[in-house]
């Protein structure tokens, strides 16, 4: 039996949303630690990583090792179906074909319940090391998404370069060229609004834009985001959940064709 | 729903302003049956109702000397003044509405949206009978060309003769004698390419007619000749045409042969000078044997039997096309003129010492300023930028200054150069 409480609905919905433009389909791993999901983009360029943390439930339940593969579509549709204040509850028997996702209105006069057919995917889980990246930044999560999307008018490529400055983002295309330049935040008080640099050597790698932006998807989840980069290594955009786990995307570097 | 018969229904509200405009635009009458059915109207009720009239004066200039061009509208009690006061006035019922009568603000000034054109050449077509929709009110206007707006006589040089002169629509009565047509087959007979012309407002929402229109030699030189030129023929014309500036070219670049025919020999001659305009192909056509009609009736059917869009557009599409291919057909060379003057120039470029320029495999324009001459294995080596700057900043720098292929062809060498990487390249499969 699994059974998993979350109190505000919202959260899931916005951890749907941060991820089903990626993915299709998914597997939900979950185990009596919380739930995880690992998947690879139909193009094997990027990766998301989902941890949610079984204490970050209201109420977490899982007897056996469940994996559940689910049409991220579908159940983005049904929890559309939710408000955004109300407690969410998903339930599976074990070696159960579908998921019961329910909606309870917090004066729990409306209770709604959907049923929603599991999946077998066959998907193959990655190993990802451990790394001591060069440079991690941190930025607020919306500078970010705006940075992408910005730049992703210029070109379909973005390069990134950290060095002990700041972060410079740039991009060129026909258009133009764009450079966008952060620099360390001194004493900020609002910590979401700060960008910090941790870096042990400078590192340029160029990225894809349109899977950056993807990745901006999960802004809502998090008021600052975390890039780790490291040179020849993917790059790893993470979105805390408060008090729930965290989102990671993995995106392979634009490396250069030594074909041509 | 003909404008004689909401006249006499009442559905006219002649208590707010009455403009011609409107009418023209509504009813998709040529000037000249709209005045006439309101003149009509008008007379009929004026006993019992008084109604103010204003007139679109035209006139080439002041008779204090100055030679601007004047359109103005104004009152009928001011009418006398303003004909005299302007060379060579012309006027025209502007709108109508009861004296007194107005509700509200009315408005002064509304320029066309549409217009109605009726082509002169290709009406006199035998066997291409179009049923026409609008209402035919025996009082057409002889000159077809037009929407019906007409010119005062021009003898009214010096609008002095104000009294004497006659409205002027009434003066275009004193032409009639040349149109050879009966008006009313006139009406009625309209080939597809006038009908494409109809419809050519219509189209307006299309960039193709706005482009079409600017290009246009004569359509762009059409109406600043007119104004530049003291004749007053088609200046009142112009008016009605000019107001809309993206309906009322092309309409005037048709509208035009016949009404120059009949109307304005010397701004025909002026016409016949324009080369390589639609008017000019026009005109040809309306002096067209019947052979050659037979034969353009033919690729007309053609045309009406391969594709499925109305039989109105199409004929003249067709008749158009000639005439966009035949700017195509410029247009294309020079654009190849200009790809092979770049492959030319190249080659000029190479064999000068300072830069040296050349097609790389992927048909990219590389300059490389240097004075020797290198192998396209050293550009090559050159060219890849993003990758380089991948490695480092510093790297980068260099690398930069060694390529000098414009950017944008940078930015395309780079993007070529660079491939994605997969994830599972990174990442092993537990």
């Amino acid at each position: 039996m699994f059974e998993a409480r979350l109190g505000q609905a919202t959260i899931l919905k916005k951890i749907l949303d941060a991820i089903k433009d990626l993915l299709n389909e998914a597997t939900f791993d979950c185990s009596d630690s919380g739930i995880q999901l690992q998947a690879m983009d139909n193009s094997h360029v990027s990766l998301v990583s989902l941890t949610l943390r079984s204490d970050g439930f209201d109420k977490f339940r899982c007897d056996r090792n469940l994996s559940m593969g689910m049409n991220l579509g579908s159940m983005a549709k049904i929890l559309k179906c939710a408000n955004n204040e109300d407690n969410v509850t998903m339930k599976a028997q074990d070696n159960a074909d579908t998921v019961t996702i329910m909606f309870e209105s917090a004066n729990q006069e409306k209770v709604s319940d959907y049923e929603m057919k599991l999946m077998n995917l066959d998907q193959e889980h990655l190993g990802i090391p451990e790394t001591d990246f060069s440079c991690v930044v941190r930025m607020p999560a919306m500078e970010f998404a705006r940075i992408c999307r910005d730049l992703s008018q210029f070109s379909e490529s973005v390069v990134i370069c950290c060095t002990k400055e700041g972060v410079k983002f740039s991009a060129s295309g026909d258009v133009g060229t764009a450079n966008i330049k952060l620099a360390q935040t001194g004493n900020v008080d609002k910590e979401e609004e700060s960008v910090t640099i941790e870096m042990q050597e400078p590192v340029t790698l160029t990225f894809a834009c349109r899977y950056l932006n993807a990745f901006t998807k999960a802004t809502p989840l998090s008021t600052q985001v975390q890039l780790s980069m490291c040179a020849d290594v993917p790059l790893v955009v993470e979105y805390a959940i408060k008090d729930l786990g965290h989102i990671r995307y993995y995106l392979a570097p634009k490396i250069e064709d030594n074909e041509t | 729903m003909g404008l004689k018969k909401a006249l006499d229904d009442c559905l006219i509200d002649f208590d707010c302003r009455v403009m011609i405009t409107d009418l023209l635009e509504e009813y998709k009458l040529s000037y000249k049956e709209v005045n006439d059915t309101l003149e009509a109207y008008i007379k009929e009720q004026e006993p019992a109702t008084k109604f103010e009239k204003r007139f679109l004066v035209h006139g080439t200039g002041l008779t204090n000397g100055t030679n601007d061009e004047f359109y103005t509208i104004v009152q009928e009690s001011k009418l006398e003044d303003w004909r005299n006061k302007l060379r060579d006035a012309q006027w025209q019922l502007y709108s109508v509405e009861i004296a007194g009568g107005s509700k509200s603000p009315a408005t002064v000034f509304r320029p066309m949206q549409h217009l109605e054109v009726k082509l002169a050449g290709v009406k006199r077509r035998a066997g291409t009978r179009i049923a026409v929709d609008r209402p035919t009110n025996g009082a057409q206007n002889a000159g077809p060309s037009t929407n019906g707006v007409h010119k005062a006589a021009p003898a009214l040089n010096g609008g002095s003769k104000g009294a004497a002169a006659t409205n002027g629509v009434k003066s275009e009565s004193v032409k009639p004698a040349t149109s050879k047509e009966n008006p009313e087959t006139e009406i009625k007979k309209t080939s597809p390419k006038e009908q494409t012309a109809k419809g050519k407002p219509a189209k307006k929402g299309s960039i193709n007619s706005f482009f079409s229109a600017a290009a246009a030699p004569a359509a762009g030189s059409k109406p600043k000749e007119v104004k530049a030129t003291p004749s007053k023929a088609n200046t009142m014309d112009n008016f009605f045409k000019k107001q809309p500036a993206g309906a009322a070219a092309p309409a005037a670049v048709k509208k035009s042969p016949e009404s120059e025919a009949k109307k304005s020999p010397p701004i025909q001659a002026k016409k016949e000078s324009t080369a390589n305009t639609s008017i000019q192909l026009f005109a040809e056509e309306s002096a067209e044997s019947s052979d050659e009609e037979e034969k353009l009736d033919k690729i007309r059917r053609k045309v009406m039997a391969s594709d499925n869009e109305s039989d109105q557009e199409k004929p003249s599409t067709s008749k158009r096309r000639r005439i966009s291919d035949s700017d195509d057909d410029e247009q294309q060379p020079s654009k190849k003129n200009a790809e092979e003057e770049v492959v030319t120039l190249d080659d000029e470029m190479e064999t000068e010492p300072s830069n040296e320029t050349f097609l790389d495999d992927e048909g990219f324009v590389i300059t490389q300023r240097k004075p020797t001459k290198q192998s396209k294995a050293v550009k090559k080596k050159a060219s890849p930028p993003a990758t380089k700057k991948n490695g480092s900043p510093s790297d980068s720098a260099p690398a930069a200054k060694k390529k000098s292929p414009p950017a944008s062809t940078k930015v395309s060498k780079e993007a070529a150069k660079q491939k994605q990487g997969n994830i599972m390249s990174f990442f092993t499969k537990k």
